[in-house]
């Protein structure tokens, strides 16, 4: 049977007071995550969105191996993760360049020494084609703007070649032009390679325009409290009536999540599309937009 | 052109300095046993330099200074990462090492010939004590100096132990660390000529004191010449290479 691209399962994170030294002191146990299990097949694009500080970012650290798991599984490709690996690469909020390196000699970091420097070369012109920054190949990172330099983030995420990519909200940081320039740079990434690609952004629109599936994280300690799939072809529309009806669901869901909401309101995990958007629209009646 | 005319004014000064100075000795303003003319160093130069004597203290003094601050290099570089990493180890040493870092060097220059001879050994010690503080402390602050989010990264590409040092560690601590070597060359240099003024010896140093003792202020002024002169080539040199070896430093603090 083909492998899930990642597989997570009843992932639990809490940052223990033995582990932490910051919440020694104030005595608490700081459930991040609970029981979150979702399954994201190879070659999908997959958004994950929740509001801010609800643990997405640490679902995704999880995920790459920075952050240890307490409770459950994560499986990428078919192997359980234990530390960052090859099948995997990730792509930070921030650009994270090393600034003693070429953009060249960023793009080229996690594949020095491991395959031959000739192949590392072609690997590297490739990657800085695919991201139009070809010319900049000697310059440091000091000389480029933000959006150029998640870029060659972006590009340094590929060169390592791995079958999944993990992305934390990579484009939060960059002015509405840049994002939206970004935003198509990765769906053509994506749909010529072929990867798996799992994305954390607040931005929900950014999620309906790229990915397959959203997924709908709630407060801390943060379950899976949606899951949506959506089912609109390339490239899309955010003026279509689809489009911004989904917005508005999963806005709903997120407001719901976030505010004093009763748990048991948002009750059903595993409710899909339709079903909740009957449900949803009995209960979304305040005046949002 | 630029540099050309940067140096052309940083030379104003000095030009101006030696014009007085050739000025005050023409117009007979100067007592030469208290202030030696520009001919009288300048013949001390040349027969200083025609008969090796010159070329021998430079010599002794470069090499005392040689063998000195490449003894602190390779003490304070490893044990400056050794602390960097290890908080535990900063914590043990840092109280201690605060106090020895007040002490000038000089003061110890009685202890070091008790323990190690009039020989060579004394000075070299003086030259790698005055050099080991500020490297050492460069190195710990440029280890520290790691941003967590790019050794993060780094964590994140699979990097071994021995790459994350010679990767990340070492590239992103080359600023500090050039910075502790420019301080720890001209703090050793400095130290150097006083060692050897204390204890009369060849070098640099010594030319002063013999300077003193048979009255030939032309002899000490040569000598304020050269120690002067070769401290900035020096630190120029380090400078130089700084530039060379990081070329994505921003070329700050030049005018």
């Amino acid at each position: 049977m083909k492998p899930f691209g990642v597989d997570v399962r009843n992932l639990g994170k809490t940052y223990n007071p033995e582990q932490s030294l910051r919440y020694r002191r104030g005595k608490m146990r700081n459930e991040v995550l609970r029981n979150v299990s979702f399954t994201c097949p190879q070659g999908a694009f997959m958004s994950i969105v929740g509001p801010s500080g609800c643990g997405k970012t640490t679902l995704l650290r999880c995920m790459v191996g920075l952050e240890e798991v307490s409770e459950g599984e994560i499986f990428v490709e078919g192997t359980l993760v234990s530390g960052p690996d090859y099948n995997r690469a990730m792509v930070f909020q921030e650009p994270r360049l090393f600034p003693w390196l070429t953009v060249a000699g960023n793009v080229a970091f996690g594949l020095t020494g491991r395959i031959p420097r000739a192949e590392v070369r072609t690997l590297v012109e490739e990657k800085l084609d695919f991201i139009g920054l070809s010319d900049y190949a000697r310059s440091y990172p000091r000389h480029l703007s933000g959006g150029m330099a998640q870029r060659v983030a972006l590009a340094r995420a590929l060169a390592w070649q791995s079958p999944v990519l993990l992305m934390d909200e990579p484009l939060s940081a960059l002015d509405i032009r840049t994002r939206s320039r970004l935003q198509e740079d990765v769906l053509a990434l994506w749909q010529r390679t072929g990867k798996t690609v799992l994305l954390v952004t607040h931005d929900i629109s950014e999620a309906l325009l790229l990915s397959q599936r959203v997924f709908v994280l709630g407060n801390r300690p943060a379950r899976i409290l949606q899951e949506l799939s959506v089912d609109l072809s390339y490239p899309r529309d955010p003026g279509s009536s689809e489009f911004v009806e989904l917005q508005r669901l999963i806005k709903s869901f997120i407001r719901d999540a976030s505010g004093d909401a009763p748990e048991d309101a948002l009750g059903d995990t595993s409710g899909d599309t339709s079903g909740d958007a009957s449900g949803d629209a009995s209960e979304g009646e305040s005046g949002e937009n | 052109m630029k540099k050309l005319l940067v140096l052309l004014i940083g030379l104003i000064i000095p030009c101006l300095l030696l014009g007085l100075w050739i000025l005050a000795d023409r117009m007979n303003w100067l007592n030469t046993l208290l202030f030696p003319s520009p001919g009288a160093v300048w013949d001390m130069f040349t027969a200083m330099f025609a008969d090796g004597s010159l070329g021998n203290h430079m010599s002794a003094s470069f090499f005392r200074l040689g063998s000195g601050f490449l003894t602190a290099l390779c003490l304070a570089i490893p044990l400056g990462f050794l602390l960097g990493q290890i908080r535990f180890l900063r914590r043990l040493l840092m109280p201690t090492l605060a106090f020895f870092q007040q002490i000038p060097p000089i003061a110890w220059i009685p202890f070091f010939i008790l323990w190690l001879g009039f020989e060579e050994s004394a000075k070299i010690a003086v030259i790698t004590y005055s050099a080991f503080a500020p490297i050492f402390l460069n190195t710990v602050q440029g280890v520290q100096s790691l941003d967590p989010l790019l050794r993060e990264t780094a964590h994140s590409f699979k990097l071994s132990r021995w790459q994350m040092i010679w990767r990340v560690h070492v590239p992103s601590a080359a600023g500090p660390l050039f910075v502790g070597f420019r301080l720890g060359l001209s703090n050793s240099w400095r130290a150097l000529v006083g060692a050897e003024l204390i204890e009369k010896s060849s070098g640099i140093g010594g030319l002063i004191a013999e300077g003193r003792q048979y009255s030939q202020p032309e002899k000490i002024f040569l000598a304020i010449f050269i120690i002067g002169l070769a401290g900035a080539f020096l630190d120029n040199l380090l400078r130089y290479l700084e530039k060379r070896l990081m070329p994505w430093q921003t070329t700050g603090g030049r005018p």
